[in-house]
């Protein structure tokens, strides 16, 4: 089952410099896809693709059932609620503590509260933050920030799992438990796109597809699964 | 989402800083000078509707008229459009009149070996033919007519504070015109810089599917908290004023209930209007 279509899709700016070039493919239900690439090559670009946040000029995106040719401006919240999305800066409010950091995505969109906090705290605990719920931000290591950014992306259960350079700002130990964190996702059914130019990520994962891009072209689309 | 939305809007209020106090103080200095203009205004206007609702045509007759004369006089007066009842005041009656209107002067009509007082029509219109031309055209009419000495309304008056009243009524509006732009401007700017304060929380909105009106509300809480607290001060302070003269000038001024409600759903709107404005060049 296919969750994400890209048809010939190209996006430019200033009506000149393309960012992506006539990029085509699609990405099923469950699949691991590291989109690598040098720094400019489309990477960003293409993960804002896929949660609406920028549009193509030529070309069509098609999401969990949404498309950029008809999706209208009110319903792209919805489809963000099935996608959750992290940062190589991991974007926390630095005015609230990590529970509340988490909680919000759910409050947000109608969550009570208290549930909202059950939920959140339940997910931090699963990714080992369950005696920092109380701290703020700025009292975590890099590590412990992407695990805050990665348990709110989480906590509203998504289909798709979106990691722009995750480990981009994190030490090389807490880089390989985001890593894990993101396969044990992934094993769990969630599609997962991870952005990297950390070419030594990809040998650690055995089971994925690789998406390289280069000056907005895709020039590799490679599976690598063993049956 | 109701805790959400009010925890931001509050969050958003401590965000502003010193700035929500100046939109607040801006919007109360603003809204009471309009206040204080409209207040003028109706003041006016009241006395120029009690004037007018008073007002009344004199018919002075020449003396010694033959009693005929003084009928067809009534008739043709009554025949007038717009009258409503023509009532003659003899002599003595008028005597009367002056004694309780002017009883400090009442010795001195006793120097005359007659009344000095002429008979008269009291001519009243009715309420809808009250009008300033209409009046100068019957009072025309009837000083045209037979045995007629001197006929005055006392319209001029009536006019002089008409146009008073228009020149308040006009310098109110423009004010209100004036005071919205400046306070829509204070506010407008004072949520824009809140919202750019708060761009972060705004984007990891948007990012984890908070719709564009759970993110914009709290906005618009802030500011039309803005308007309204400048409203309601506004017409709390205008009310202590209005009582304040009062007991200055030892003369008891009407109090226009209308006003103090006005106020504050200007400020209110004001604030809102404002507000929703800002949101959308920031985040359009």
């Amino acid at each position: 089952m296919s969750y994400i279509n890209f048809k010939n899709v190209s996006k430019t700016y200033r009506d000149r410099w393309y960012a992506l070039q006539d990029v085509s493919f699609s990405i099923d239900k469950g699949e691991f896809v590291f989109v690598i690439g040098p720094t400019g090559a489309g990477k960003t670009t293409l993960l804002s693709h896929i949660y609406f946040k920028e549009f193509p000029t030529f070309g069509t995106v098609e999401v969990l059932g949404y498309s950029t040719d008809t999706v209208k401006k009110k319903e792209i919240p919805f489809l963000r609620r099935k996608i959750g999305v992290i940062f190589q800066d991991f974007k926390l409010l630095s005015d609230r503590n990590v529970l509340k950091n988490v909680s919000i995505a759910l409050e947000v969109t109608g969550t009570p509260g208290g549930e909202a906090e059950r939920r959140a705290r339940a997910i931090l605990t699963e990714l080992g933050m369950g005696d920092k719920l109380y701290k703020m931000p700025n009292e975590l290591s890099g590590g412990e920030g992407q695990k805050v950014a990665i348990a709110r992306a989480l906590v509203r259960e998504p289909f798709i799992l979106l990691a722009d350079e995750p480990t981009g700002n994190i030490d090389p130990e807490s880089s390989e438990e985001i890593l894990k964190i993101l396969k044990r996702v992934n094993d769990r059914g969630t599609t997962v796109i991870v952005a990297t130019h950390n070419y030594g990520f990809l040998e650690k994962v055995v089971r994925k597809r690789v998406l390289a891009l280069q000056a907005g072209r895709l020039v590799k689309d490679e599976r690598f699964y063993i049956k | 989402m109701k805790d959400f939305i009010l925890n931001e809007a509050l969050g958003a209020y401590r965000s502003a800083r010193g700035m929500a106090w100046v939109s607040t103080a801006v919007s109360f200095t603003l809204i009471l000078i309009f206040g204080a203009s409209l207040y003028i205004s109706m003041l006016v206007f009241n006395i120029f509707v009690n004037e007018k609702k008073n007002i009344k045509i004199d018919v002075y007759l020449k003396e010694d008229l033959p009693e005929e004369l003084k009928l067809s006089l009534y008739r043709a007066i009554t025949r007038f459009a717009g009258i409503e009842e023509v009532k003659l005041v003899t002599r003595d009656e008028a005597l009367k009149i002056f004694k309780t209107n002017y009883p400090e002067y009442s010795d001195l009509v006793s120097v005359f070996s007659d009344i000095p007082f002429p008979e008269s029509y009291v001519v009243r219109i009715k309420p809808h033919w009250k009008d300033p031309q209409h009046i100068k055209h019957i009072v025309k009419e009837i000083s045209a007519l037979p045995g007629i000495d001197e006929v005055y309304a006392g319209t001029e008056w009536i006019n002089r504070l008409s146009k008073v009243s228009i020149v308040f009524i006009s310098i109110s509006f423009a004010l209100l015109l004036g005071l919205f732009i400046a306070i829509n401007y204070v506010i407008y700017q004072t949520i824009r810089l809140i919202i750019n304060a708060r761009k972060e929380l705004i984007e990891i909105l948007d990012l984890v599917g908070a719709t564009r009106s759970t993110i914009e509300i709290p906005y618009l809480i802030n500011g039309t908290i803005y308007g309204f607290t400048g409203g309601l001060s506004a017409a709390l302070a205008l009310k202590l004023l209005i009582s304040f003269l009062s007991a200055v000038l030892s003369y008891n001024l009407p109090d226009f209930l209308l006003i103090y409600p006005l106020l504050i759903i200007i400020g209110t709107i004001t604030g809102f209007i404002a507000s929703f404005f800002s949101f959308e060049e920031v985040l359009p």
